[in-house]
């Protein structure tokens, strides 16, 4: 069972709450598309992800960064019980998209880095904390429907 | 781990001199993030009076350890040969888990992205993550 501090409580929906899922989704996406590029294997159909330039232009990178960057509402919304929440998608994830769920980390960092760099000096260490643990919840529940 | 390109080496040679003034801010600030953002590192530093973020030990360890990230620009052809002695003393005298260099590298590049948000694009966030990962490697040769 996860715990979760007033305070890390506080944080996770604070960010979330002034989060610009337009700009954030695909910086993330794309971010991790470029950093990580064996990560592109998931998305052969996107079209042109040639070099970097390419990718951030990219419109199916775009939509589906704010698509994914959405899919975390439900954990923001449900922070007691992400496991259970996250039980169907895990499910989509590995029997559907096949997905080694080592990506989800690799993307998990490149958004706290999106995070970082919009929050500048407001991005402390505890927020810094309890981001990560927030993602590292979420991506654990993300691999538990696995075999 | 792949090696570094050409272009590689240029991008964080050229970020490196931007980014070179605030090296010892960076690197304390780095420092600060990991013992608290991963508190096992701590165990490192049993013998420091205070490891809070922005403390003396903190800041001028975290400007020890960034000085030495910019003496592996430096020797960027070369890190095996160029970081023997560091390889040594960590090996030998310091004995640190390798895995923790990935913890710090992140941290690293975390606080890049917070001083430093619109110069850390996706390109240059690449080459030093490549490079702190070379860093990594070099540091370890002395280990076994």
């Amino acid at each position: 069972m996860v715990v979760w501090s007033e305070q890390e409580r506080s944080i996770i929906n604070s960010i979330f709450s002034s989060l610009d899922y337009n700009d954030a989704g695909p910086k993330a996406l794309s971010r991790c598309l470029i950093v990580y590029p064996w990560t592109q294997r998931y998305f052969a159909s996107f079209g042109n992800l040639y070099n970097a330039e390419a990718i951030k232009s990219n419109p199916n990178v775009q939509a589906h960064g704010i698509k994914v960057l959405h899919g975390l509402d439900r954990a923001v919304k449900n922070m007691d019980n992400i496991k259970a929440t996250y039980a169907e998608l895990s499910v989509l994830h590995s029997e559907k998209l096949h997905v080694d769920p080592d990506n989800f980390k690799l993307l998990a960092d490149c958004l706290t880095i999106v995070i970082a760099a919009k929050m500048g000096s407001a991005f402390t260490p505890e927020v810094q904390a309890a981001f990560q643990k927030f993602l590292a919840v979420v991506v654990s529940a993300l691999g538990k429907q696995y075999h | 781990m792949t090696s570094l390109t050409a272009k590689d080496k240029d991008t964080v040679k050229a970020f490196w001199a931007k980014i070179s003034p605030k090296a010892a801010a960076i690197g304390a600030d780095a420092l600060g993030r990991m013992l608290v953002v991963y508190p096992q590192t701590k165990t490192y530093f049993a013998h420091w009076n205070d490891l809070s973020p922005g403390s003396a030990p903190v800041k001028k360890h975290g400007a020890t350890v960034m000085g030495g990230v910019g003496e592996a620009v430096g020797k960027i052809d070369n890190l095996t040969a160029g970081l023997l002695n560091l390889s040594e003393l960590h090996a030998f005298t310091l004995r640190v888990d390798p895995a923790n260099f990935k913890i710090l590298a992140h941290n690293i590049l975390v606080v890049l992205a917070c001083t430093f948000p619109s110069d850390f694009t996706p390109e240059v966030h690449v080459a030093m993550d490549k490079f702190l990962a070379a860093v990594a490697l070099a540091l370890s040769e002395k280990y076994r």
